[in-house]
């Protein structure tokens, strides 16, 4: 597989939320607003990519009994690490995503590429797929609070993560006629629902284009 | 036997790695955290202490004490002025957060009350305004606070708070 492709893939083809169902825990909780969505998906990356590249490292060592294990106590350690320094460094965020931020641990993607591709490849492809899964779970979980945010609240807005008291963009569009059922649970699981029939749909789309062709 | 015990050893090592890493993350991170905790409290307590004076948190004994969230040690020069305490009890419709600084005269120096949105409005909210708050400021510590007639249930709860920290500070700054 050529090196450009293992980051591409996890954008679009397998993204994780999307196409591989992993992780949706977190993106059905995180995704009441733009601003926790991204932060949300930096951490998610940051995290997936430090264990893919300390996993690939350590995969000719790990005993293969037990390397359930020491992922988990891999990946338990470095979200650990990311909470704390969250906690120093961006308070609103962390104020903001509160317990999802330990819930990294369990979100299955990083430990479903730990064990899929990080424990039988090496370091950098292992970076690059770390890369294209944290962009893709970033996209998805952008895309899903994008659509909740403005049908649940009327607006969307976006603060700066590390200092949210600089907005980037805030825009309100008709607060009257929101659905505030988009901010709750409910409407967390139509959003996601409604998306990934819409992404079935350009599948089943492309394989009759490619069905057609051949 | 062998086998299991070179993957206990294993497992072993990577916990106690991580745990190494852990500790050396925190030792860097707690210090920020910690000035941030105390940044954002000092909002309120420059409300009752608008001096310039420092403030640093005290953590002694305050395991005993459940309605106590936290105390601060207030220095003007280098000298101990007092000692405000945040106190979260539970009113009538939920917790009333307040400070209430307890001055090294022997006064209550100040009572600002940061949170009693949960109490009725009109009945309850007296806790926040300024009659009860006069009331409070000024006396000697450990003098009776008359409660409000009409809203006993949270102005109860409020001198239940402020008794507590009245023990603890007779117990440990006085």
């Amino acid at each position: 597989m050529k090196k450009i492709d293992i980051l591409k893939k996890g954008l679009f083809v397998e993204n994780p939320i999307f196409i591989l169902l992993l992780g949706m825990c977190s993106s059905l909780a995180i995704t009441t607003n733009l601003t926790n969505a991204v932060g949300m998906g930096m951490a998610v990356t940051a995290v997936l990519i430090m264990s893919n590249m300390i996993i690939s490292l350590l995969r000719k060592i790990i005993p293969n009994e037990i390397r359930i294990p020491v992922f988990i106590v891999i990946i338990a350690t470095l979200v650990k690490c990311v909470q704390l320094l969250m906690n120093a460094y961006t308070p609103a965020l962390y104020n903001s995503l509160g317990v999802f931020i330990p819930l990294i641990v369990v979100n299955c993607i990083i430990l479903g590429r730990a064990e899929a591709f990080a424990s039988k490849n090496g370091i950098f492809d292992s970076l690059l797929d770390a890369i294209g899964m944290g962009l893709g779970y970033t996209f998805a979980v952008v895309v899903i609070s994008f659509f909740r945010e403005l049908i649940g609240t009327g607006g969307i807005s976006l603060l700066n993560p590390f200092d949210s008291s600089q907005v980037i963009f805030d825009l309100k569009l008709f607060e009257e006629y929101a659905v505030s059922l988009f901010t709750q649970p409910a409407g967390a699981f139509i959003t996601l629902g409604c998306i990934l029939g819409f992404v079935q749909w350009l599948k089943i789309r492309k394989s009759k284009k490619e069905g057609v062709s051949k | 036997m062998a086998k299991i015990l070179k993957l206990t050893v294993f497992l072993a090592l990577i916990a106690g790695l991580s745990g190494a890493a852990l500790s050396a993350v925190y030792n860097v991170t707690d210090l920020i955290i910690q000035e941030a905790k105390l940044a954002s409290e000092k909002e309120n307590l420059i409300k009752i202490y608008d001096q310039g004076e420092e403030f640093s948190e005290v953590q002694t004994g305050l395991d005993d004490y459940d309605l106590i969230q936290g105390c601060y040690e207030v220095k003007s020069q280098g000298e101990i002025r007092g000692y405000v305490y945040k106190i979260s009890s539970n009113g009538y419709g939920g917790a009333i957060v307040y400070l209430i600084a307890l001055d090294k005269d022997g006064t209550y120096k100040g009572y600002e009350v940061i949170d009693c949105s949960t109490e009725t409005n009109g009945f309850g909210s007296q806790v926040g305004d300024e009659p009860f708050q006069k009331s409070i400021v000024g006396k000697n510590i450990g003098d009776s606070i008359d409660t409000i007639s009409g809203a006993t249930i949270s102005s109860t709860a409020v001198v239940k708070g402020i008794d507590q920290a009245v023990t603890h500070y007779n117990a440990h700054f006085k």
